[in-house]
């Protein structure tokens, strides 16, 4: 079959390129060469004028610098025989503009050819990105050319359909109903699809340790796992649980040290505080006894009187929280479900409670337990699975 | 190459400014070239240079040119 390539834009590789990749050696799991690779594009990035006006690809760049990358290889370093698995045929989320180099990371990293379709939107983010990986895939790694795609193209479905037909590894990021298009289109047997689907997050705080913390900086944390996506990524804490003696006290001081953060930083748009009326009244039409408190048109919080199961049918964006509190964790279990990805937590014993919780419970959900302040942090394990690992094959010896 | 002058030649290499200002009393955010993005290439320069690779709360630490020395010192075993 003569596959057709007239309305894809390349913003990285060629028509040529592509053709060829069925035919690319795969490479073993961090090898000298995408290491390489990583370490220059992000040297590169960290001092690329247009690239420093964004702070997500300056979070990017540091993610992927020499000595970070070089620390996560101790770890893998034990893994001989590991090598890519062919194709990595990739479609990047039209919400989060920097995930399709996230996810080219994990596709080469593991020694495979990559191949990413970016969204049709046009982020500025995409453009530079794709500019600098050119230039240094021209002027310093040269052997990594062949490995790496980056696509645009419009509703054509044959080239999806092509692309699915040759790949080894289909990984999907986006809502429930792109993935599910998409699983329409047939795969090799032996090729491993990953869906990465909508998800919700929360946080835990203990009221009395949040009151013997730093004010500003947990604000700041918090303003970092959620407005700084508008609450858009699967790991942006949806609802707050609180747990503790003195919660009255802590909500009132935690908010206002938020309003502070969120009034220096924030801009809200129109549309998303409209919707936030429409979600409320949307819920509170199923759920009479739930109590709205407006901090102002940025912070909406939404009070439960109990944890519905239909509560994050009614989340939100761009500074949207529900709110419980309870002084028995346990209570929290019926959040934890397959849809349920990162739990942050402020207090002293939560990680070790909460990771009771999932062993206890047996839950489907929770797929990380972090930090309040580092629910966005990229990882090379993300919505529980270890990349390197999942998208490599091992060579065994027994 | 003295440390020190390493230490330097990464500020100036990081944060893209010129050696004069690279001295005892430089800052984060008193000059507009180390603010919060651009000490991320610091960061990496410094990483770089010493053949590091920092904690995270040694970066967050890395509030001026004083205190990075010291924490290198203290933490990486780089004599200045």
């Amino acid at each position: 079959m003569q596959q057709e390539f007239d309305n894809v834009t390349f913003l990285v590789g060629s028509k040529d390129i592509l053709m060829q990749m069925e035919h690319i050696p795969v490479l073993p799991i961090f090898s000298d060469k995408v290491r390489e690779f990583l370490a220059i594009l992000s040297d590169e990035l960290l001092h690329d004028k247009q690239a420093k006006q964004f702070g997500d690809i300056m979070a990017y760049a540091f993610w992927i610098r020499g000595a970070a990358i070089e620390k996560v290889y101790t770890k893998y370093v034990s893994e001989t025989h590991r090598i890519g698995r062919g194709i990595a045929f990739q479609i990047a989320p039209s919400n989060i503009p920097v995930q399709f180099a996230i996810s080219m990371t994990y596709a080469i990293i593991s020694g495979n050819i990559s191949v990413v379709r970016v969204s049709r939107k046009n982020f500025r983010q995409v453009d530079i990105i794709c500019e600098v990986i050119k230039r240094v895939l021209t002027e310093k790694c040269t052997q990594l050319k062949p490995y790496i795609c980056v696509l645009r193209y419009d509703h054509d479905e044959s080239v999806t359909k092509w692309l699915s037909s040759i790949c080894d590894i289909r990984m999907i990021w986006g809502g429930d109903n792109t993935i599910s298009m998409i699983r329409q289109i047939s795969i090799q047997p032996r090729c491993i699809e990953l869906g990465f689907a909508d998800r919700y997050s929360l946080a835990v705080i203990n009221a009395d340790d949040y009151l013997k913390s730093d004010f500003k900086v947990v604000a700041k944390d918090f303003y970092n796992d959620t407005y700084y996506t508008d609450q858009n990524a699967c790991s942006s804490t949806r609802l707050i649980i609180w747990i503790g003696n003195q919660i009255e006290k802590a909500q009132k001081i935690f908010w206002d040290n938020l309003a502070c953060e969120v009034n220096i930083k924030y801009k809200l748009s129109e549309i998303c505080g409209s919707e936030k009326l429409l979600k409320t009244a949307i819920c509170a039409a199923k759920h009479p006894e739930i109590r709205e408190i407006r901090q102002n048109n940025a912070i909406v919080r939404i009070e439960l009187p109990q944890l519905y199961d239909d509560t994050m049918d009614f989340k939100g964006n761009c500074g949207y929280f529900f709110e419980y509190a309870t002084s028995n964790l346990e209570s929290i279990v019926s959040l934890l479900k397959k849809d349920c990805q990162t739990v942050t937590f402020l207090g002293e014993t939560l990680e070790d409670d909460i990771h009771k919780l999932v062993d206890l419970y047996g839950v489907r959900g929770v797929d990380r337990i972090v930090p309040l302040g580092h629910s966005i942090d990229l990882s090379f394990v993300w919505d529980g699975y270890d990349l390197p690992i999942t998208l490599s094959r091992v060579v065994g010896n027994a | 190459m003295s440390n020190l002058e390493k230490y330097v030649n990464a500020f100036v290499e990081g944060l893209g400014v010129d050696k004069d200002i690279v001295k005892p009393g430089l800052e984060y955010q008193a000059i507009a070239e180390w603010d919060s993005v651009g000490h991320m290439g610091l960061i990496s320069s410094i990483e770089e240079t010493f053949d590091i690779m920092m904690e995270t709360d040694d970066i967050i630490d890395l509030s001026s040119f004083e205190k990075g020395k010291e924490i290198l010192a203290t933490k990486y075993d780089i004599a200045f």
